[in-house]
């Protein structure tokens, strides 16, 4: 697992592109550090930067202002060939006139390695990405998911220092991108190189990450594991775009140092996780999964519609003040079917689970 | 790949109305292609007529002529004839030069325009295209005008003191240079243009993080990806340039023909000698094809890896 030496630190870097009227700010003082040997996710919407820090990093693109430094060294005036780091590009960029193995030996030739060195990291590349069969097929010839392979066994062979991955699976089916999150955890963990992965995905996020970086809008939301981007978000957008969540506006009743007793509805008070000094009201999130339907009376409610998806249920509920609240309940024998739209229920909330938000 | 591609002309049901989409197109490659180029051929072959013309007579006389000297009156031993030979010999050398040069400025020009911003680019194929929409022959007249030895050209050198005298440019190889470079230097941008404008240019940036410096990117990934652009735009060049007669015509003058002024010749006015001058096609055309032959053999072979 993850050492905590620094690999690639990401010192207050600004992005703007254009000048004058035109000028879009697309990274706004983003800072982070990356540690070694670790699987850390860049997760954000679409248009929030996350290709352009990838790009800075590489050196595709130069920053504003700020720094990026590999193992304590400056990268920005380094040009992307000077630089030990290779990337995954979101569409392959494989070379079209160059066989698969033409391909994988491509930075080994460009680095200067001899010929015996070079045939035998390129055999252990295919290997290692189970391509060995597809060594003098054309890129044109293979499958999305091989091609991606291709990409990733192109990237690899140099052994870079970091290796950066622009959603390398949005091209694929469904199942194959589910194979290939645990491959390439699996590649990261065996060459022991730090992988910096780009996603909108947060499924794929929180499955294959050691730490999360959440972007949104060129600023940086939160870093932190999987666990605590989903169990504690910091702030409202986390919340809502990690995983569903029930937001409410809530007065704060009293404050106990290590929480807050808020009132998130009429009749509907709770003890919350987090601090907020000097605030009368605040943001409050709560899991569906952490709220349970049932027939006891202590929140009355009336189940609106549900929303069937296999393994469990979607209840959509109204509160006596109109404010509606998602719950999610496990299929198992005893719940299933137990509620249908227009019947009246309860719900109550888990301990620990609302959680305070900053804004 | 193969299982993607709709297996054409296998399919029976749609054969019948296929053979009926085909026809107009088989019939013109037919009507403007075939027949002329067979009714050269039958030429060829003939005796000619003094006033032009031809004998409907089987005759060998226009390939003797080509190919054998038997000395002024036809009555010494044969030897080989270099007269002819060396007129396609300095075409050749022609045409490969204007196709060098039209590569060295077409490649670069089509560079250009293919990375401007995608609303600016036809505006700059429309500025390259606007000379050719004049006449070739007006174009080549100007082009005399323009550099003989009174000319604009050798005044305005004269001007800026880099010459003393006039040059004199006119019925010179580099003249018919010149004239063949203008006259087909789009033809060498258009393909090439077509290819970079289609190139992903991540590749580059691919290559790049791959630790290739610049030169090695140009070398290893942009000219093979675009080389068949290139490849179609030096054919379009040479080819039309190995025929060509209008530059050697009016700019090279009687010391600098080429096989397109040597066939025109022999179908112009009442000296000419129509059987010689398909003779002379015929040769030129048997040459282009091994050529074309050549390339599309080398070609298939390097696609099929
Ligand atoms: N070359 C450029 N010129 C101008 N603006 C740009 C340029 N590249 C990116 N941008 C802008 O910067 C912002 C961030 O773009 P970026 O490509 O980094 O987003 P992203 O997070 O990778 O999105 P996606 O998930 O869709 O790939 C966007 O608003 C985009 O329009
Ligand atoms: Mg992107």
């Amino acid at each position: 697992m993850a050492n905590l030496a620094t690999a690639l630190e990401i010192v207050a870097v600004d992005k703007v592109f254009g000048t004058g009227a035109n000028a879009a700010i697309a990274l706004n003082k983003v800072s982070f550090s990356v540690h070694d040997n670790e699987f850390f996710t860049l997760l954000g919407p679409s248009g929030c930067g996350k290709t352009t820090l990838l790009r800075i990093m590489a050196g595709f693109e130069t920053v504003t202002d700020g720094d990026v430094m590999l193992y304590g060294k400056r990268l920005s005036d380094l040009p992307p060939d000077k630089r030990p780091i290779n990337t995954v590009f979101q569409n392959y960029a494989l070379f079209p006139h160059l066989s698969v193995a033409e391909n994988v030996s491509f930075g080994l030739q460009m680095l200067g390695r001899g010929k015996a060195e070079t045939a035998k990291r390129v055999a252990d590349m295919l290997r290692l990405v189970h391509l060995e069969a597809m060594a003098d097929r054309k890129p044109s010839q293979l499958s999305g998911g091989q091609q991606q392979r291709v990409a990733l066994a192109r990237a690899l062979a140099p052994a870079p220092k970091v290796l950066l991955l622009d959603e390398p699976l949005s091209a694929l089916d469904l199942k194959l991108r589910q194979h290939m999150r645990i491959e390439l955890k699996q590649i990261q963990q065996e060459t022991g190189i730090t992988f910096i992965f780009v996603t909108h995905d947060q499924e794929e996020a929180l499955s294959m990450s050691d730490r999360i970086a959440v972007m949104s809008a060129g600023q940086l939301q939160q870093v932190g594991s999987a666990e605590e981007i989903y169990e504690a978000p910091k702030n409202r957008f986390v919340a809502d775009f990690i995983g569903e969540t029930n937001l409410f506006d809530a007065d704060v009743i009293s404050n106990n140092g290590s929480g807050l007793r808020v009132r998130i509805a009429p009749g509907m008070e709770l003890e919350a996780d987090g601090n907020r000094p000097d605030k009368r009201e605040t943001c409050v999130s709560i899991r569906p999964e952490r709220i349970v339907i049932g027939t006891d009376e202590t929140v009355p409610c009336v189940v609106d519609k549900l929303v069937y998806l296999g393994t469990d249920t979607h209840y959509h509920v109204r509160l006596g003040c109109g404010t509606l609240v998602v719950v999610r309940a496990q299929n198992d024998q005893g719940t299933k079917g137990r509620f249908a739209p227009g019947d009246a229920a309860s719900i109550s909330v888990a301990p620990g689970a609302a959680k305070v938000l900053v804004d | 790949m193969a299982g993607l591609v709709p297996s054409s002309g296998k399919s029976a049901a749609f054969a019948p109305a296929r053979i009926w989409l085909m026809l107009p197109s088989w019939a013109s490659i037919g009507f403007f292609l075939l027949l002329p180029v067979l009714l050269m051929l039958v030429y060829s072959f003939l005796t000619k007529e003094f006033r032009g013309g031809v004998v409907w007579e089987f005759s060998l006389s226009s390939y003797d002529r080509f190919f054998l000297d038997r000395g002024l009156f036809g009555d010494e031993p044969p030897q080989i004839e270099w007269t002819y030979i060396a007129i396609f010999w300095r075409s050749a050398w022609q045409a490969g030069l204007a196709t060098i040069l039209c590569l060295i400025v077409g490649f670069p020009t089509a560079w250009f325009i293919a990375t401007r911003p995608s609303h600016t680019r036809s505006l700059w194929l429309f500025l390259i295209t606007i000379p050719y929409w004049v006449n070739l022959l007006i174009r080549t007249v100007s082009m005399k005008f323009l550099i003989r030895d009174n000319g604009p050209l050798n005044e305005w050198l004269m001007a800026i003191g880099l010459i003393d005298a006039p040059i004199t440019m006119i019925n010179t190889n580099f003249a018919v240079q010149l004239g063949l470079f203008y006259s087909y230097l789009p033809f060498m941008v258009l393909p090439i243009y077509a290819a970079v404008e289609r190139y992903n240019f991540a590749l580059n940036e691919a290559a790049a993080d791959l630790y290739a410096p610049k030169w090695r990117v140009l070398w290893l990934i942009v000219l093979p990806v675009v080389r068949p652009g290139v490849i179609a735009g030096c054919i379009l060049v040479f080819v039309p340039s190995l025929g060509a007669f209008l530059a050697p015509d009016l700019l090279g003058g009687a010391k600098n023909w080429m096989i397109g002024s040597l066939i025109e010749d022999q179908f112009k006015g009442a000296a000419g000698n129509w059987p010689f001058g398909a003779a002379v096609a015929m040769v030129l055309l048997s040459i282009v094809l091994v050529v074309l032959f050549i390339y599309a053999r080398s070609h298939a072979r390097a696609s099929e890896q």
